[in-house]
């Protein structure tokens, strides 16, 4: 029958669409390769190179040898693991459970979803400023407020005891995408689950973390990847607060590579830009395997 | 089963949206957003463009960077101005086409750099001399010495100085210099008097003094912002020593600052500033707001800053009611009673072009007298309050017009003991970054000096 063919089966195509389908991905495949593979493999080729806007250089293994000793990079390395690691352990575990408590619609759910969605339809660069100002240690808000208890706070962007902390403060309580991103998960877990436990007696805690948490795997997974990812790329934030200062304390390898191509070493920033890639594949690989992203639970 | 006008609409439909996503994308780095209609009639509403003179020769046509029309940037603003003069001066003959700038401070260079490796670079731009010594390496700009020749009133008409920084080893040059200020320290004559000081300290000593008294009657003593204004004392806690200026010239380029003593000295020195509490609080931020908003407030009594900070800071809103009656502008004092001394940015930025064509060359040259024209100068001096780079004989009206307090150093710089360049234009952007990224750990002890001077020396040398 005709209509048999047009059912798919498996996920596979209808017969006979696939031209249209390859031919539907074109734009988007064109794009792609213009704008994603041809600039990595650029990015890649060139790694091998010294390169400034007016020679460019192969010279094998030695950016990459480079690295190894140089100790502004693995500061950087190990600022953005740090980032990363505030991230995963505060921001994405508070995300998740505001977005579990306001997925049960209490009292004033929408007002707070509505405040904690805010910072996320800022810019960066904004978002970025505006702490600069309350970090300001001469007319800000933060110590301002430490000053009303007779506390006197430091330049918190440019002590080097605190300008990590700092930093990472003004994003991990930044959660209204994980927030939301839950809520929507928790509203499609299948009511009959949460009743029928409720009737085996299990109290409203014992229900979120015994039935909700278990099947917000796909949705937590995913925010802990979108988390290592953003941390990953962390540029804009920190470059307008310190510019990786004071004395690299809160440098990250995305602005180590930005301030390598400022100083006209272009092929060693693509290195460091190699290695960011590189470990976003392998959060990737490694997130998906953890988290069992895309397995049926049920 | 498909028909054939069903499947005709899908290609079509495939092939509009092809189109239309890679044509959303622009070709280079201005963005052309009129239709070559919209071009047209824009054109005929500026002075000079081809649609206004039908008949005539062919116009030449030039391109600007760096001199768009902006409300917040009096410098740009500025010469802007001077390009819309140029295109009334010049109707018919020369007509110069403003382009929007696509670069960023931070990595301006490298902004010039891609266009000169596209064959790109505008018919005039300005840029600093130490970028435009780099930029010359890649053998696209044009070289000014043999106009400069040609035209020796023109040449003459400058000061001796303001070449250095724009030309080579053999002569050629890069660049016509933009302005030369004198940049001395303002201070709040006011809050002094409440402190019970009369005048500006002439030595070190003197000041640190001040700052104490200054500091005891509950003013900030300085204000810094960890980069530009915090550079300048720098520079003249070099420049004021045997041997300072030589550095600020061309030794910093060549590292070994921890070897230095008075590079040393002058760090301690400063670095005591801060440690004393001599400071405002948020002075490491780099951002010169943040000093100059204590200043013009009246909190700090002390800046070090160039001429322009009257017209562009000062006498604007955002100062306190009148601050401009309770300033004084001061030479820098010395570590000897006596020899005081005062930056001098002699061209720190230049005029430079990018065209290989000889017509926009001439054009370029043209443009180039006319913009350093005596007329032209003072206009943009009045403007901005940068000074002109040509030696200017001022007549006593023009001279009224003129803001008196920078003026009177101007005239004054000649007798200073000592007069030496910024250091942040004798070197590129990674000093400044290592500038700001190591300061604020240095003056908390978190590294030595000579770590602090040795993070600066691999910054330049590379």
């Amino acid at each position: 029958m005709a209509t048999s063919k047009l059912r798919p089966t498996h996920g596979r195509a209808i017969h006979g669409m696939g031209r249209s389908i390859a031919l539907s991905l074109l734009p988007g495949s064109l794009l792609f390769a213009v704008f994603i593979l041809i600039p990595l493999a650029v990015l890649l080729v060139t790694s091998f190179t010294s390169w400034d806007a007016r020679f460019i250089e192969f010279t094998r293994v030695d950016n990459y040898r480079r690295l190894a000793s140089d100790q502004v990079f693995w500061n950087a390395f190990g600022n953005t693991a740090l980032y990363a690691a505030a991230g995963v352990l505060i921001q994405v575990p508070l995300g998740v459970a505001v977005g579990i408590v306001l997925a049960e619609h209490i009292r004033g759910w929408r007002v707070f979803r509505a405040v904690l969605f805010t910072p996320m339809v800022i810019s960066g660069a904004a978002f970025a400023l505006i702490f600069a100002n309350v970090y300001n240690p001469r007319y800000g808000l933060l110590n301002w407020a430490l000053d009303l208890v007779g506390i006197q706070g430091p330049d918190w962007l440019f002590n080097v005891n605190t300008s990590l902390l700092a930093v990472a403060g003004t994003f991990v309580f930044n959660i209204g995408l994980f927030m939301v991103l839950t809520m929507t998960e928790v509203a499609a877990i299948p009511i009959e689950i949460l009743e029928s436990a409720q009737v085996d007696g299990a109290s409203r805690i014992q229900r979120r973390i015994h039935i909700v948490v278990p099947l917000l795997r796909h949705v937590t997974g995913t925010c802990v990847l979108l988390s290592l990812l953003a941390t990953l790329g962390f540029f804009d934030i920190v470059f307008i607060l310190t510019r990786g200062g004071p004395a690299d304390t809160t440098v990250t390898l995305a602005v180590y590579a930005y301030r390598l191509y400022t100083a006209g070493q272009w092929g060693y920033a693509n290195t460091v830009g190699v290695l960011i890639v590189v470990a976003g594949f392998l959060l990737i690989m490694l997130m998906r395997r953890l988290f069992r992203i895309g397995e049926r639970d049920l | 089963m498909k028909t054939k006008p069903k499947k005709l609409a899908r290609m079509a439909l495939i092939l509009g949206v092809t189109v239309a996503m890679t044509t959303a994308c622009t070709t280079d780095g201005s963005v052309d957003t009129t239709s070559s209609a919209d071009a047209e009639e824009t054109a005929t509403t500026k002075a000079g463009s081809p649609a206004d003179t039908p008949g005539e020769g062919p116009v030449v046509e030039i391109t600007c960077q760096r001199c768009e029309e902006s409300p917040s940037d009096v410098f740009s603003q500025a010469w802007y101005e001077v390009v819309q003069a140029f295109n009334t001066e010049f109707e018919g003959q020369f007509f110069i086409e403003v382009e929007h700038f696509g670069g960023q401070d931070e990595d301006d260079l490298q902004y010039w750099e891609r266009l000169a490796l596209a064959d790109d670079l505008p018919d005039i731009f300005i840029a600093q001399a130490s970028q435009l010594q780099t930029l010359a390496e890649t053998e696209k700009l044009f070289d000014l010495a043999p106009a400069l020749t040609d035209e020796p009133d023109w040449q003459e008409s400058f000061y001796p100085d303001v070449f250095d920084a724009l030309s080579d080893a053999d002569g050629r040059i890069w660049g016509i210099p933009e302005q030369r200020d004198v940049v001395g320290i303002y201070w709040n004559t006011e809050l002094f008097e409440q402190a019970g000081i009369n005048s500006f300290p002439q030595t070190w000593d003197g000041l640190l003094t001040a700052a104490q008294q200054l500091h005891d009657a509950g003013t900030i003593p300085f204000a810094m912002d960890g980069d530009w204004v915090t550079q300048l004392m720098w520079a003249n806690l070099i420049g004021t020593q045997e041997g300072g200026e030589e550095f600020l010239t061309s030794g910093i380029r060549e590292g070994g600052f921890a070897e230095n003593p008075a590079i040393v000295q002058a760090t301690e020195y400063l670095k005591d500033l801060h440690t004393a509490g001599f400071v405002n609080e948020d002075a490491f931020t780099g951002d010169y707001q943040n000093a100059a908003n204590p200043f013009l407030q009246e909190q700090a009594g002390i800046i070090a800053n160039g001429p322009w900070m009257v017209t562009a800071d000062i006498q604007s809103d955002a100062a306190a009611p009148d601050l401009y009656s309770r300033i004084a502008y001061a030479p820098s004092p010395g570590w000897v009673d006596g020899e005081t001394g005062v930056i001098v940015l002699a061209a720190n930025a230049g005029i430079a072009s990018g065209s290989t064509d000889p017509a926009a060359q001439e054009a370029v040259v043209e443009f180039m007298k006319f913009a350093t024209s005596p007329a032209i100068q003072l206009e943009r001096t009045l403007k901005t309050g940068a000074y002109w780079p040509i030696q200017l004989e001022l007549t006593e009206d023009q001279r009224q017009q003129v803001e008196p307090v920078t003026l009177e150093l101007l005239e004054a710089a000649d007798s200073a003991s000592y007069e030496y360049p910024h250091a942040k234009f004798a070197t590129l952007q990674p000093f400044t970054d290592a500038w700001i990224n190591q300061w604020p750990a240095y003056v908390q002890d978190a590294i030595t000096t000579a770590e602090f001077l040795e993070s600066l020396s691999r910054a330049v040398t590379g």
